[in-house]
């Protein structure tokens, strides 16, 4: 082996562990560097390449040192659980049919999130969209001074009241948009629960089930 | 030798090395192969790790018969580290010295 297809090899070792293009750049110029100081020494290139060692070993450190996803949250580089997609449960090991172990572990589950886990948050997440609709009509109300008049019958002044209609009703549109979101998150933890049922058990992801087959064989 | 035994090792050679004096990637290979064998493509990432921790930086140097050489320095986290580093490895080669001489001895 020449340098030529030392470098090569090791350029396409690297794109397929998927070192980043810039960082790869600057290995095979370290690695450039290398080849010119042994053929000054005398060496040829073949020496250099055997003295350098496998290839596969040597990408493999490199790409090592890339951090990988950990499942549960966060990463080496604090990413939080939020961009953590809902399929990426881990399927437990060689769940190829029904398992035991699987089956107790999720009843245990249950036990903990039906009993107050899921009333808390339903009520937490009930009571939040209680308070925009209620920010949302009372603002509704004082924005139309008709309205306000004769459901309320004070005395404040129309402008005023007006301005206060306003101002609780971007409070309700803002608190809908958050609302949105809370929904979202509220449908990716239930899907997330229902689907932990079936890998823990079966080990089959219910949402997913090509990717899941494909992660199981 | 063991490979992953050397492998835990490399790392602290590699760092009391650059301590001793700033040095270039060939120069260093060459002097650690100089005493063990090694895989010397494998010390260039080790370079690239110990500089994403922090403990030495490099710096460009051209030359006038070659290449530029990239030579590399140790950082004051990185002197720390080596300290306490070769203050263990003392400890620990003087415990499996004496485990050795005990087992032999008897």
């Amino acid at each position: 082996m020449n340098r030529e297809s030392y470098v090569k090899a090791l350029s396409e070792e690297l794109d397929r562990l998927g070192v980043a293009a810039a960082e790869k750049e600057e290995i095979l110029g370290d690695f450039g560097g290398h080849f010119e100081e042994g053929a000054q020494e005398g060496l040829t290139e073949e020496q250099i390449c055997t003295k350098l060692g496998d290839i596969g070993e040597i990408a493999q450190q490199y790409a090592g040192e890339q951090s990988g996803k950990t499942f549960m949250g966060t990463d080496e580089n604090g990413v939080s659980m939020s961009t953590m997609r809902w399929e990426s449960i881990p399927p437990v090991e060689n769940a190829q049919g029904f398992s035991v172990g699987g089956l107790i572990g999720i009843i245990c589950a249950d036990v903990f999130v039906f009993s107050w886990a899921i009333p808390i948050f339903v009520s937490l997440v009930a009571s939040y969209y209680a308070i925009v609709i209620s920010f949302l009509f009372y603002g509704v109300l004082m924005a139309l001074p008709l309205t306000m008049l004769s459901v309320f019958e004070t005395n404040m002044n129309p402008i005023s009241a007006f301005s206060l209609g306003v101002m609780f009703l971007s409070l309700g549109g803002l608190g809908g948009i958050l609302g949105l979101k809370v929904g979202r998150g509220f449908v990716w933890v239930m899907k997330w629960f229902i689907n932990l049922h079936s890998l823990w058990t079966v080990g089959r992801n219910v949402f997913k089930k090509n990717k899941a087959k494909e992660a199981v064989s | 030798m063991n490979s992953q035994l050397k492998r835990g090792t490399l790392e602290m050679c590699v760092l009391a090395i650059v301590r001793r004096g700033d040095c270039y990637g060939y120069e260093l290979v060459n002097r650690i192969s100089a005493c063990m064998q090694i895989t010397e493509g494998t010390i260039y990432p080790l370079l690239k790790r110990l500089k994403e921790q922090d403990y030495i930086n490099s710096y460009i140097v051209e030359s006038q018969e070659g290449p530029p050489r990239k030579y590399y320095t140790i950082t004051p986290s990185g002197n720390s580290a080596q300290q306490e580093q070769e203050r263990e490895w003392r400890i620990f080669v003087e415990g499996i010295r004496s485990i050795l001489e005990e087992v032999s001895q008897a």
